[in-house]
């Protein structure tokens, strides 16, 4: 289990990095993560401006839906699982559209 | 010291995929990786980023970078094959012309029009590849990993000596779909799965002796899950087996859910990965973006950030490596010649079985019979395969049409007429790619 909002707080900085400006801009959406294992939810929200919003809360429908244990999204975010692989052996869940899902990758 | 060549290495994804999973191979610290590939800028990039994931790895290999393959191929132990001719220009003639006759495809790079033509543009130059393996390293193992795998691995298998198997991570990520449906972890999951590329079936699913498959006809019920895959749930219903690819792609290696416009909406209503055109409209962009990735990543990797996943994927074609160069056998999934291995198929056609991987090579397992309606569709393919390898090896222009007219999908929605007249709009459009004998 681990302390997951720092890990939370590095991809809401990864979107607002001058790099990734480009590549979120015009993209706004809400990206849902939830932790069965720490039983929280975030929502990562996106503007029209390439700006991230991160808070504690859920949504009835968000635009990106992703579920994992807490240990898993930090392997990932410190390059220890590949996250294709995670998807593919189910220990990584998301939903939404396809072309979103890909713009995602960029976050890890 | 162990040589791997890569052809087509500018295929960054692929490339690097294969290297890291190499690196990641347990006692296997040192050798050379020969990257080959015709597009420079493309091939630096897949340099640079094998350099890197080599330091990364703290491996002791090292890295040729070339566009003539000739000169990297002697002393090769194995040679992974994922070219592309000329994609990127052609797959909207790919979808677009076939559309206009009403086949309306999803991804078209292993069957229907699109897949054939991609054949006919590629496999001239896969030939020419495998020709020089012979010639150059005739004892190495070879892994095709380019579409049509189907047609493309026939191809080395008919006009080669070479041992040739071609990879697909189809069937396990299929099976831990599907240990998620069933709700068993994949470790204690058994399973046999067999039939050709793409359409292989899921023939027996246990967990602990208990049939898994009144379990999955369950969840199939369960709105959530059946969405995920509408159309390899209803041949499920239908045929009463699991198949091994998506439902946007298999949907078009089936003559039922896309002849009509009706159909298509009802289905991508519930799949919109299943939508017209998806891999046209989004593979070239996607595979721009697949290149800034690797980019990014180098340029994390200069500030001091780990950026490459060292981790190994799920692709067999490392642990082709492993069984055969360790001795540590192996059990994948190939595509290989069909010696009698499915019982019910044509014999010297390509299938997909399970394969046994140790320093003989490979290996495949014999299947047995295929439950006749798989069987039935599974040939239909077989067929079209036998007859693009036919058009290739005797420059038989018409073999070529005849397997247009036999592609199940092509043949549910069109005349005979309207398939020429298709293929030679087609051929008309991408006559640039294609062999001398195809461009009347």
């Amino acid at each position: 289990m681990a302390d997951i909002v720092p890990y939370l707080e590095r991809m809401r900085a990864r979107v607002e990095q001058p790099a990734m400006q480009q590549t979120f801009k015009g993209f706004a959406r809400t990206i849902q993560l939830t932790f069965p294992d720490l039983q929280r939810t975030f929502v990562l929200s996106i503007g029209e401006d390439g700006s991230a919003l991160l808070e504690e809360k859920s949504l009835p429908r968000p635009d990106i839906a992703v579920t994992t244990a807490s240990d898993v999204l930090a392997a990932i975010l410190d390059r220890k699982t590949n996250p294709e692989v995670a998807y593919i052996t189910r220990k990584l869940k998301v939903s939404g559209k396809m072309e979103d899902l890909l713009r995602l990758q960029k976050l890890l | 010291m162990v040589k791997v060549a890569l052809i087509g290495a500018g295929s960054g994804t692929f490339a690097q995929n294969v290297i890291t999973d190499i690196l990641a191979i347990d006692g296997l610290d040192s050798g050379t990786f020969a990257l080959v590939d015709l597009d420079t800028r493309r091939l630096e990039l897949s340099q640079a980023v094998a350099v890197q994931v080599i330091r990364d790895a703290g491996k002791r290999w090292t890295v040729q970078a070339t566009t003539d393959r000739r000169s990297v191929l002697p002393g090769c132990d194995y040679v992974f094959n994922m070219i592309e001719v000329g994609g990127a220009t052609n797959v909207q003639f790919d979808y677009a012309i076939p559309l206009k006759y009403g086949v309306d495809q999803c991804v078209a790079d292993t069957i229907g029009p699109g897949g054939i033509f991609k054949y006919l543009r590629t496999a001239p130059d896969w030939l020419a590849i495998c020709r020089d393996i012979e010639e150059l390293c005739p004892a190495a193992l070879v892994i095709n990993y380019s579409n049509p795998l189907s047609a493309m691995t026939l191809t080395a298998l008919r006009a080669t000596s070479l041992q040739v198997v071609g990879l697909c991570q189809s069937i396990i990520l299929t099976a831990y779909q599907l240990s998620d449906y069933v709700d068993v972890p994949y470790e204690e999951m058994r399973y046999r799965c067999a039939g050709i590329n793409h359409l292989s079936w899921f023939v027996t699913l246990e967990h602990h002796g208990e049939d898994l498959y009144p379990r999955l006809r369950r969840a199939a019920e369960v709105p959530e899950i059946y969405e995920q895959e509408p159309v390899r749930f209803d041949l499920m219903r239908a045929f009463g087996y699991f198949t091994t690819e998506s439902s946007g792609h298999i949907s078009e290696y089936v003559p039922y859910f896309r002849k009509r416009r009706d159909l298509l909406d009802h289905y991508v209503s519930i799949q919109p990965d299943m939508v017209s055109g998806a891999r046209a409209r989004n593979w070239p962009r996607e595979r721009v973006e697949r290149e800034e990735r690797l980019r990014d990543y180098l340029e994390r990797e200069q500030r001091g950030e780990r950026a490459f996943f060292l981790d190994r994927s799920l692709d067999a074609g490392s642990f082709v490596v492993e069984g055969h160069a360790l001795n540590r056998p192996q059990v994948i999934y190939g595509n290989v010649r069909n010696s009698g291995l499915i019982d019910n198929l044509p014999r010297d056609g390509c299938v997909e079985v399970a394969c046994l991987v140790d320093r003989n090579g490979v290996q495949p397992l014999h299947f047995g019979a295929l439950p006749a309606p798989l069987a039935a569709l599974d040939g239909a393919h077989m067929a079209v395969h036998d007859l693009l390898v036919q058009a290739l090896l005797n420059e038989d222009r018409e073999a070529a049409v005849q397997a247009l007219m036999l592609d199940p999908l092509t043949a549910a929605v069109c005349s005979l007429a309207e398939i020429r007249q298709m293929f030679e709009e087609m051929a008309a459009a991408e006559r640039e790619y294609l062999p001398n004998f195809l461009t009347l």
